[in-house]
């Protein structure tokens, strides 16, 4: 018996194939090479730097990697690409260009500030306490380095709020204030926050009173004043002072809003409607008022009113409004 | 027939997608647009390939219908080239896709 040997060719589909892919790839990569040979570093970070002071963040982000790829360096380029990232979300990668920017300029507050906002911003998203924490000690070497720059107090004290450390964030309103370089009825107003998120109404109530004292026309202190009482159940210093912020702004809408829910909750729904139609004689588009005015209409049993109210609120945006009505049995298109 | 070993192709087509993926994500510099390289190549993958194989199967049966009237026409006897038509018609437009993809993404 004869066996037929078969000598085994190569495929010469497979071979042309082989050999028309890596022509393929090769031209793409000298097409590559030689279009980045004639990319100027200069020009492209021009381009980014004029998207950057545009806004156009998503392009100046592409510009910025690309004269990256090209040796561009410096402090302030590393800065602002890191600012570009933050802008997109991207903080991690934005933290790793802060950090390059400190490397060539360690000296530079505006580059600690960018960096805790950027640990801030991450530790938002993620509610990640200890990132809170690095964002506060970013910020204190930005302040050290800068005294005078109000933002970083702000966003320190941000920072101490959100991780439950309202002694820390006082702290620093306290030294903000001790400065004497920033508006004083919006520190104390800051430090009154503290206290309410720590449920020290009284001490709240104190430190909001104080940031009326210092700025007679700061219309949200009185109402966070009034706030305060109604967490103390003094309905009437809490009218007083939602009172005063009217006479002060009358046509801050919080005011009446917030006056008629103190006879809501009285279950005096005819004053508290009074007062939501004052609130709408102000703004006519408020989700809230438009609510409040309908579930009033709903108590008393003025049923269509009340529909009118709660449509208007749920068109202005208002989720409870939608929930209401679907009680009532009516469903939006 | 161009590649005659379909996986072979295919793993070459990834291998592209992964060097696009790594261009693209150059340009696209969001958090989480792809989530890692592997994921990233293979939507990448995923897009080329299903598009083109749309495209090839509507060429190809173009094409067929095209070739079985020639044939008519000279009456010469067909020959089953659906698939092949399919498969030629399909590597050229993966190709072509790259190309393009690639040449967008390093224009600056």
């Amino acid at each position: 018996m004869k066996i037929l040997k078969k000598k085994n060719k190569p495929d010469k589909n497979f071979v042309i194939s082989a050999i028309i892919t890596i022509c393929f790839i090769a031209g793409l990569a000298g097409v590559y090479y030689l279009r980045n040979l004639g990319y100027s570093k200069d020009v492209i970070l021009q381009k980014a730097n004029n998207y950057f002071i545009n806004e156009r963040y998503f392009m100046a982000a592409k510009y910025y990697d690309k004269s990256y790829d090209l040796g561009a360096s410096g402090a302030e380029f590393f800065r602002n690409y890191g600012i570009v990232l933050s802008k997109l979300g991207n903080y991690s990668s934005a933290e790793k260009y802060f950090q390059h920017s400190l490397e060539a300029d360690g000296s530079n507050s505006e580059t600690y500030y960018c960096l805790g906002d950027a640990f801030y911003q991450k530790a938002v998203n993620s509610n990640n306490k200890d990132d809170f924490l690095q964002a506060a000690r970013y910020l204190e070497k930005a302040i050290s380095l800068a005294p005078d720059v109000e933002k970083s107090y702000l966003l320190i004290g941000l920072c101490y709020r959100s991780c439950a450390m309202q002694e820390n964030a006082r702290a620093w309103y306290r030294r903000a204030l001790l400065s004497g370089n920033f508006s004083q009825s919006g520190f104390y107003n800051l430090i009154g926050h503290t206290f309410r998120e720590e449920e020290r109404y009284l001490e709240a109530a104190s430190y909001y009173k104080r940031a009326m004292e210092s700025d007679y026309s700061f219309v949200a202190a009185y109402c966070n004043t009034g706030d305060m009482y109604v967490k103390l159940n003094d309905n009437a210093s809490a009218l007083t002072y939602y009172n005063k912020a009217i006479a002060v702004n009358p046509d801050f809408i919080v005011s009446y809003i917030k006056i008629g829910s103190i006879y809501f909750d009285q279950k005096l729904y005819n004053e508290a409607i009074s007062w939501y139609l004052k609130a709408l004689s102000v703004n006519p588009d408020s989700d809230k008022a438009n609510y409040m005015l309908g579930l009033s209409y709903k108590e008393i049993g003025r049923i269509n009113d009340a529909v009118e109210y709660l449509k208007k609120a749920a068109y202005c945006g208002s989720d409870d409004a939608i929930y209401e009505l679907r009680n009532i049995g009516i469903e939006l298109r | 027939m161009f590649y005659t070993y379909k996986p072979v192709f295919l793993a070459v087509l990834y291998c592209m997608s992964a060097l696009l993926y790594y261009f693209i994500n150059k340009q696209l510099i969001l958090t989480d647009i792809m989530a890692g390289p592997l994921i990233g190549s293979a939507v990448v993958f995923a897009v080329i390939a299903a598009v083109n194989f749309a495209l090839a199967l509507l060429i190809s049966v173009v094409f067929r219908y095209c070739y079985f009237a020639w044939c008519k026409l000279f009456k010469i006897k067909p020959k089953r080239i659906l698939l092949k038509a399919f498969w030629g018609a399909f590597t050229v437009l993966c190709y072509i896709s790259a190309a393009v993809i690639f040449l967008k993404m390093t224009q600056y």
